[in-house]
């Protein structure tokens, strides 16, 4: 009961928002759907509390059942189901609140708060599912969710393409995702979770010649590279900075690219006999860290600075699922939900502070202006470089010991790689909050008189993660080990060798190196900085174009295919096909039919008689001769 | 068994509202309002005996039931014989369901020969459930061929600009294709000593006879579909017609060339149809990737949509031939869904085109502003064109990619892609014509309570069928297990 109040509750809201939009008072939606999503969560603390040893199941209804293929709506509830039920919750419900202030001069706030709460419900059932296809089903909802809320402010064309990209993107993912799931039918004959995990211990089947196991594991990581924005599929994450900035908070803390990292951790038994899908993961996520760390570097606008980080975050957690520590994958999922939705919340704040100016080169000095947020951001900013005792820092070091200690030669690449990162992340963070609260201002000082600390819906949710940021990674973590008692042994547990005595404390003397640099270009010392922009001016333009991903898939993907589908269209459909097909029939018929013309003379109406009289005649004979009656 | 003629009824009650019409007199306003009123009424009374009909069918029986056989050409074996299964349950229900809807969409945009329009719908609908009822080859003939009469009759008058080039085009390239088609059933009544299904199914046919057979059937069935590259006339076809002709165009009348594949080429000419299996993937495949280009650059919202109904259909072909229940259970359920979304998607541009005139994309912007109902109910039924779970669009897919993986990878890849590629073209098109910013004119209303009428079973259907399917599934599955097996033996033994 208390597991479908946690997962329907949100929806209620979204349904109750878009009822009430035309006739209640416009406060109601916002304070109606962050109760029920606060209940919502309640309901999820419950469920997290009286979870018992084996995975409980809740069914609620049929859904197909075909050919041997039965698939239920129901909802699981196991630690992984119920930890993120109470992040997803928790982060949705700060959200919601915040967004009841930030949102208090839109018009249109009823159907914002519809979206939003059915964004959470989305992704509740993408982590509730007991079925891969329940999974699928939460997993297009949220891609159709944040279509709608990145979009949101329709009116801007930017939006409109940052909404369709997102949902392309991420439909391209989708490829991967159903074939695997087409795989793992054939497979195993059933695509639920118990049934699937049970049998891929034992499995040897092939597919196409290789190893089942592997082939559903590239699959399965090409969805989850879509939903995460990995490196590759990730070209629409910055850009759904076109959404207002809780739908962002919300986005890149819990509901959506989080989705990725779930699913791989739910797949751990099928990535356990997939070593090479598994280390291809790992890859993936190395690679996106460092990738995304260098981007972050380079951006002007505060928003995809924080953007960027995820992408770069989210790495790490493939990082650590792609060395088989989907335990430490989780715990960095839950240490960062806090922060980053922090850091957005946070940088939200400047941005209504400062008349929704978002360029970092015309902000700076904000810290007398807004001690809270300066605070709150600080706090981010050492959760997400990692330095102790903050959230990240735990995370963080769990990942990089844990993939030091996997010891094959792309765990260790990883390693270094995601090393770097650590230090490139110190960097890009400071960089931002040295660039907004310290030194002078930039903006017009009228726009700097005005800024102000946010009002208290603002305020609350700020101050709640910020105590978060700081504590979290302390408090949960157990949730690193898979064999801590929380997971009742839901994760296979592996054992590394032990590592050098530098390698856990390496991440965070890497990440106060970053924090170290950007105080001596940002604070101390401007006149390396401009020495040292002159000097590298191309290398900046490049990574703040994102590697020029965008201009390398509009010049080989999207306008070729333009290209080709009006060729297919004009030439080929209808100066071939059509020419030569239907109108050269036509042609021919029409050129000596005498019937064409009694049929032109505009009599045609007389025909609707002949069908009556055919129709009444057809009857009659059947009546008569056939002797129906 | 039914004591009462349920099937002839639901053909013949139709034909019963067209001798009404007959009768009134002279078309003026007070007759016109009767005609609209007469067949509304009783379309709704046939959608009520459909209903009637899908509750007292019993899923759990093997064969055909409420079966009515008279003898009508005894010498030739012919004969008034029907009866239904579980597919034809539904078609049957789609069917009823279309044609009131199509009703109120003309309620008040069509004003001139409102009789004769009334009378061409009620042929219709009488002709489409005959096909969906009839055991008898020679009478499924009748009914199939007889529909394109008053569908002429429907884009020719009451069409576009250029309508009678359309209708002529539509009619003679189906046409075409459809004396094929009885070549092909004399020649298989001549073996079997009869014109009836049953009989039809039984009988083992050489290989060498099957091949000729299934090629003069494809060759109807294909075009009917329509499966690449036989499908040109369907843009055409679509954007001279008016929105209701539209409507029971892509809801059922693409409907019949599937049928016919599951009624004809599949069961009768199983080892033909395993033969060519090859074939129909690949037309399949490219109508899938091509017609979904082609979609994405037109300009004309009604010529977009007919292109999406192509690569929609090429889903389903793709899984008709594939020798899985599950894969033909989804092709079935993407043809019903394909029904109530490409209905309620050419209701959608219908709407916009009753209020201004224009089926151009770049003439409409901004619709959201003035029109939000318009635009929710147009992002469901986009949506469900684009595949999204818990709308009907998905389940059939989904079963039909599940299908054909066993047996092709990269055919399951292409259909995955058409899912890529309908959203990008259906998302676009919301984009421009809802969203974005307004072009001149002024702001178009939005919906009334009839159009909102028309909209609304269709918007529960979608949903209902994506979340709870399992009825469809009921009813199908035994028809497509049975079909599946005779597929699957052909491919493993050969022989028929």
């Amino acid at each position: 009961m208390m597991a479908v109040a946690a997962v329907f509750l949100p929806l209620a809201a979204a349904v109750l928002a878009a009822l009430t939009a035309r006739r209640a008072p416009p406060v109601f939606a916002g304070i109606a759907a962050t109760t029920m999503t606060a209940l919502a969560l309640a309901a999820s603390l419950v469920v997290l509390a009286g979870l018992g040893d084996e995975p409980t199941r809740v069914t609620l209804a049929t859904w197909i059942a075909v050919d041997g293929l039965h698939l239920d709506w129901s909802l699981r509830l196991d630690p992984l189901s119920a930890l993120m039920l109470v992040v997803v919750n928790a982060i949705s419900a700060l959200v919601h609140l915040y967004a009841i202030g930030y949102m208090a001069e839109d018009p249109h706030r009823p159907r914002f708060f519809a979206f939003l709460s059915l964004f959470t419900f989305s992704m509740l059932l993408l982590v509730s599912a007991d079925n891969f296809l329940q999974l699928f089903c939460g997993w297009e909802g949220v891609g159709l969710s944040s279509y709608l809320l990145i979009g949101f402010w329709y009116e801007r064309a930017t939006a409109n393409a940052a909404a369709i990209k997102a949902f392309l993107m991420n439909r391209i993912g989708d490829v991967g995702l159903v074939l695997a799931l087409a795989a793992i039918a054939l497979t195993f004959d059933s695509l639920t979770f118990d049934a699937v995990f049970d049998a891929a211990g034992s499995t040897s089947a092939t597919l196409l010649g290789l190893p089942a196991l592997e082939v559903i594991g590239v699959l399965l990581l090409v969805g989850a590279m879509g939903k995460s924005a990995q490196i590759g599929l990730h070209t629409w994450l910055a850009d759904a900075m076109e959404g207002p900035t809780p739908v962002s908070a919300l986005l890149h803390a819990a509901t959506m690219v989080t989705a990725g990292v779930f699913l791989v951790a739910r797949c751990a038994p099928l990535y356990a006999g997939a070593p090479v899908a598994l280390d291809l993961v790992a890859a993936v996520g190395a690679a996106t860290a460092l990738f995304a760390a260098t981007i972050a570097l380079a951006q002007t606008d505060i928003k995809r600075v924080v953007a960027w980080s995820t992408c770069s975050q989210l790495g790490y957690m493939f990082l650590a699922a792609g060395v088989a520590v989907p335990a430490a994958a989780l715990f960095h999922l839950f240490t960062h939900a806090f922060f980053k939705a922090l850091l957005f919340l946070g940088a939200g704040a400047v941005i209504h502070a400062l008349a929704h100016e978002q360029d970092l080169r015309r902000m700076g000095g904000l810290a007398r202006r807004m001690p809270l947020t300066c605070a709150a951001m600080v706090i981010g900013s050492l959760a997400l470089s990692g330095l102790p005792p903050f959230a990240g820092f735990w995370s963080k070091d769990v990942i990089l010991e844990s993939a030091y200690a996997a010891h094959g030669p792309v765990a260790m690449t990883g390693f270094w790689m995601g090393l770097a990162a650590a230090f490139l992340t110190g960097l890009y963070s400071w960089r931002l909050v040295f660039l907004v609260f310290a030194g002078e201002a930039r903006a017009p000082a009228g726009v700097v008189a005005a800024a102000h600390e946010p009002g208290w819906s603002m305020r609350f949710p700020v101050l709640v993660l910020a105590v978060a940021a700081c504590v979290a990674g302390w408090w949960a973590h157990d949730l690193a080990a898979a064999d801590a008692p929380f997971w009742r042994g839901l994760f296979a547990v592996t054992h590394h060798a032990d590592v050098p005595a530098w390698v856990p404390v390496a991440p965070a003397v890497a990440g106060a190196a970053g924090l170290l640099a950007a105080w001596l270009l940002y604070l101390a010392r401007p006149d390396l900085r401009a020495r040292f922009a002159a000097r590298t001016s191309a290398a900046r333009a490049f990574l703040a174009s994102g590697w020029r991903f965008d201009a390398l898939y509009d010049s080989a993907a999207v306008r070729p295919i333009r290209r080709l589908g009006a060729f297919l269209g004009v030439s080929v459909d209808r100066g071939l096909i059509d020419r030569h097909g239907p109108e050269g029939i036509g042609r021919a018929a029409l050129a000596g039919a005498v019937r064409v013309q009694f049929l032109q003379t505009g009599q045609l109406h007389h025909y609707a008689l002949v069908v009556v009289i055919g129709a009444v005649l057809f009857a009659a004979w059947n009546l008569l001769i056939g002797g129906l009656w | 068994m039914s004591t009462w003629p349920i099937l002839s009824l639901l053909v013949f009650l139709p034909v019963g509202g067209i001798a009404f019409l007959a009768l009134t007199g002279r078309a003026d306003a007070q007759n016109d309002r009767n005609a609209r009123d007469v067949t509304l009424w009783t379309s709704l009374a046939n959608l009520a005996l459909a209903i009637v009909l899908a509750m007292r069918f019993d899923p759990g029986q093997e064969g055909f039931q409420f079966v009515e056989h008279a003898v009508w050409l005894p010498e030739l074996g012919v004969a008034y014989h029907l009866g239904v299964d579980g597919i034809s349950v539904l078609f049957i229900l789609l069917t009823a369901l279309l044609v009131p809807i199509c009703i109120v969409a003309s309620w008040t945009t069509v004003v001139e020969r409102v009789r004769s329009w009334m009378v061409a719908f009620l042929a219709m609908e009488a002709l489409m459930i005959g096909v969906f009822v009839a055991r008898d080859a020679l009478l499924f003939y009748v009914f199939f061929e007889a529909i394109l009469i008053p569908m002429f009759l429907i884009i020719g008058i009451w069409g576009g600009e250029r309508r009678v080039h359309a209708a002529f085009k539509f009619v003679l390239y189906t046409l075409a294709g459809s004396v094929l088609f009885l070549i092909a059933i004399l020649t298989l009544a001549s073996m079997a000593g009869s014109t009836d299904m049953d009989r039809l199914a039984a009988t083992s046919i050489p290989l060498e006879a099957q091949r000729w057979i299934w090629i003069a059937m494809f060759a109807s069935f294909a075009v009917k579909v329509p499966m690449w590259p036989l499908h040109t006339w369907l843009p055409d076809a679509h954007v001279q017609a008016p929105t209701a002709g539209s409507v029971i165009l892509a809801g059922v009348l693409l409907k019949l060339g599937g049928y016919g594949f599951l009624r004809f080429s599949l069961p009768m000419l199983p080892a033909a149809s395993a033969e060519f299996v090859p074939l129909v993937y690949v037309l399949s495949a490219i109508a899938i990737l091509y017609t979904s280009l082609v979609a994405l650059m037109q300009r004309d919202m009604k010529r977009l949509i007919a292109y999406s109904s192509v690569a929609h259909m090429g889903v389903v072909t793709l899984g008709l031939f594939t020798a899985s229940a599950r894969a033909i259970s989804g092709a079935i359920m993407q043809m019903l869904s394909h029904g109530l979304v490409s209905a309620a998607l050419f209701l959608v541009v219908g709407v916009v085109y009753d209020r201004r005139h224009s089926r151009e994309i770049a003439d409409y912007g901004g619709l959201v502003h003035s029109m939000p109902r318009y635009a929710a109910l147009f992002m469901l039924f986009a949506l469900a064109a684009v595949g999204l779970p818990a709308t009907s669009g998905f389940v059939g897919e989904f079963l039909v990619i599940v299908g054909v993986f066993p047996v092709s990878a990269v055919f399951a890849a292409c259909a995955a892609l058409g899912m890529v590629l309908s959203a990008a073209y259906m998302l676009w098109l919301y984009r421009r014509v809802v969203f974005g910013g307004v072009p001149g004119g002024a702001p178009l209303p939005d919906l009334s309570l009839r159009e909102t009428g028309m909209f609304l079973p269709l918007a529960i259907l979608v949903l209902w069928l994506g979340v709870q399917p399992a009825f469809v599934f009921r009813l199908v599955e035994g028809p497509a297990a049975e079909l599946a097996a005779r597929l699957l033996a052909a491919q493993t033994g050969g022989g028929a």
